[in-house]
């Protein structure tokens, strides 16, 4: 297993550079030139050659790439041009927001399409398995933005169950803040449940169809071990995979969400990042980002060997 | 018989194969009434001026907030405007973005995909490890970082949703291509001495278009709504002209008061996406069963 691991943070290493050099290069050399995007097209010229003096720009690209993997490393990104904080204290302030948002939309997908997919994979062309395979369908097409609106449209305007907008720190009101969670944790949650329970449902018709799942059930084993010991545990080692690429759904989710419901997190500091021209702050949070998911991803992966013995030994 | 010209037992295949596929495909329901929905957002993409009622950016301060009605059958917005003709033009600009975006995915991820594939060895690993990289990305923040240097509206927000199709596109392909470049037709033209581009062009391509079709499908569906959802936000389409994400975006404004300002866009969005979805499952399932492993 150490090899197994040891082998995956191995072929990570390039992947993580290149991801670093990806994000530097796409914003260094797309054309358009950051000094006027942060300064807007009918800058003065001076201010635009001052501007790119100051960010370095006029430096080899190579060395500017360098310089800025160095100061990474470090946890320096820069500085907000417009509140003058550094990006590194502006990201620790709404952290706690997007993870917190992140966990809860994965414990609504993962409520949501295990009871769904075991049902409809566990009982094929029922109305139960009919129903699931709607949910999956549909789920998938919902924008998580409008289902966003209508939840507001229900739960917040008319029922008053939930706040409408807004965030309450947890540590100041847990209960107040966990109310302002519910429907942005939901909005991005439904489209990953219907994608899991989807493939749930496709593990366990393959599964239940093996040959182990046979013997289980002719040597009078009750229907639900059968189900559950034989079927549901086999089913589960794709369903994992799917759930690592869950991760990297449920960040674009957050970008979007938090800005819908103005949750002061990662996603809603990029976007006004990018309306106010903050490149160096955008910059900053696409590495943190990437990074992020590709490290969940090496996560997934190192438990997939740790569940699926076969995968190590490939 | 001149050497161009197709023997006659071969054209009659493959119009045979041709209308097996229409009858296979006749049998699925989801996939003839997704066709049908698409054929009508098509129809009303195309001939906007036949298929709405108003003038979507007309504003009549006459009319402000009303509801469905004989003279503007799903209401009117905050301004007057028609919402039924905002989103008969919205479907322009969800289609177009959704076909071109894909285009761009397609001609970019596609050779990518291909020549990887078919020179393997460490120029395949150099290049797919580009790919693995650009596809660690969440989609909507790669399509964020392209919009943020480009600049918003609808041209660059194609763009940035191509680009994003393209580590996936060239996944798909390369995988593809590794099967075919060991079949014996590609093996006859490498020792007939063709060149890399005409092998890749004229005898892969043609034999993994299918997944690419279904892939293209879905990606449709996925383009629509992230055209929506950027637009939502204030980067894409920008006003006063319509696009199903930014009406949702100014029915967020008046949600209190007039919620169901917020309902007809969002069912243009999902019926539409649901459409492509349907379609492109049906076109797997016909095309390349291989790739089913979802139902």
């Amino acid at each position: 297993m150490t090899t197994y691991i040891i082998r995956r943070l191995i072929a990570t290493v390039p992947v993580l550079f290149l991801i670093s050099a990806i994000t530097f290069f796409t914003i260094r050399l797309l054309p358009g030139d950051p000094a006027l995007a942060i300064l807007g097209p009918e800058a003065d010229y001076n201010l635009v050659e001052a501007l790119r003096e100051e960010l370095g720009l006029n430096r080899p690209v190579v060395v500017q790439y360098l310089d800025w993997m160095y100061h990474a490393f470090q946890g320096e990104f820069g500085e907000s041009r417009r509140s003058g904080d550094t990006v590194a204290a502006l990201v620790s302030d709404r952290l706690e927001v997007t993870i917190q948002l992140g966990i809860l939309s994965l414990i609504v997908a993962v409520i949501l399409a295990l009871p769904i997919g075991l049902l409809a994979g566990s009982k094929p062309n029922t109305p139960f398995d009919y129903l699931g395979t709607f949910f999956a369908v549909v789920g998938a097409a919902i924008p998580n933005f409008w289902l966003a609106l209508l939840l507001i449209l229900v739960f917040a305007v008319d029922l008053g169950w939930f706040p409408a907008l807004g965030f309450t720190s947890f540590r100041e009101d847990p209960l107040e803040n966990m109310r302002g969670m519910v429907l942005p944790a939901i909005a991005i949650g439904i489209a990953q449940a219907a994608v899991l329970a989807r493939q749930t449902r496709a593990s366990m018709v393959e599964v239940l169809q093996q040959d182990y799942v046979r013997t289980a059930r002719s040597k009078g084993l009750r229907e639900r071990n059968v189900i559950f010991r034989h079927g549901f545990r086999n089913a589960m080692i794709p369903v994992i995979t799917i759930l690592g690429l869950q991760i990297s759904n449920i960040v674009s989710g957050a970008i979007i969400i938090e800005s819908v419901f103005s949750l002061p997190g990662i996603g809603k500091l990029l976007i006004d990042s990018i309306f106010n021209r903050e490149l160096v702050t955008v910059q900053a949070l696409a590495l943190m980002l990437a990074l992020a998911v590709a490290m969940s991803n090496l996560l997934v992966d190192v438990s997939y060997g740790y569940i699926d013995p076969r995968i190590r030994y490939e | 018989m001149s050497s161009g010209a197709v023997p006659w037992e071969d054209t009659s295949r493959r119009f045979a194969r041709e209308r097996e596929f229409v009858r296979r495909f006749s049998r699925r329901p989801a996939g003839v009434i997704s066709l049908f929905i698409i054929l009508i957002v098509l129809f009303a993409a195309i001939f906007t001026n036949v298929a709405a009622t108003h003038d979507p950016i007309f504003t009549d301060f006459d009319a402000l907030f009303s509801g469905p009605s004989g003279a503007h059958w799903l209401g009117t917005d905050n301004l007057g405007r028609d919402t039924y003709s905002r989103i008969v033009h919205g479907a322009r600009t969800a289609l177009l973005v959704g076909v071109i975006s894909v285009g761009i995915g397609v001609s970019i991820g596609m050779p990518y995909g291909m020549l990887a594939g078919y020179l393997g060895g460490w120029k395949d690993e150099v290049m797919m490890r580009v790919m693995d990289a650009i596809y660690a990305f969440p989609a909507l923040l790669l399509a964020l970082i392209i919009i943020a240097v480009l600049g918003t509206g609808i041209f660059n927000v194609m763009i940035a949703i191509g680009v994003v199709f393209i580590p996936g596109l060239a996944r798909l392909v390369r995988g593809s291509t590794l099967s075919v470049k060991e079949m014996e037709y590609v093996l006859a033209a490498e020792s007939s001495g063709a060149s890399t581009w005409r092998i890749i062009l004229q005898h892969i391509a043609p034999n993994i278009l299918a997944p690419v079709i279904v892939q293209g499908s879905l990606a449709i569906g996925f383009a629509i709504i992230a055209e929506a959802g950027l637009s939502f936000l204030g980067l894409g389409t920008q006003p006063p002209d319509p696009s199903w994400g930014s009406m949702l975006s100014g029915a967020q404004r008046f949600l209190t008061s007039q919620g169901s300002l917020a309902i007809f866009p969002g069912l243009a969005i999902v019926l539409t996406v649901l459409a492509f979805n349907l379609l492109g499952d049906t076109l797997r399932d016909l095309l390349d069963p291989r790739l089913r492993g979802s139902d």
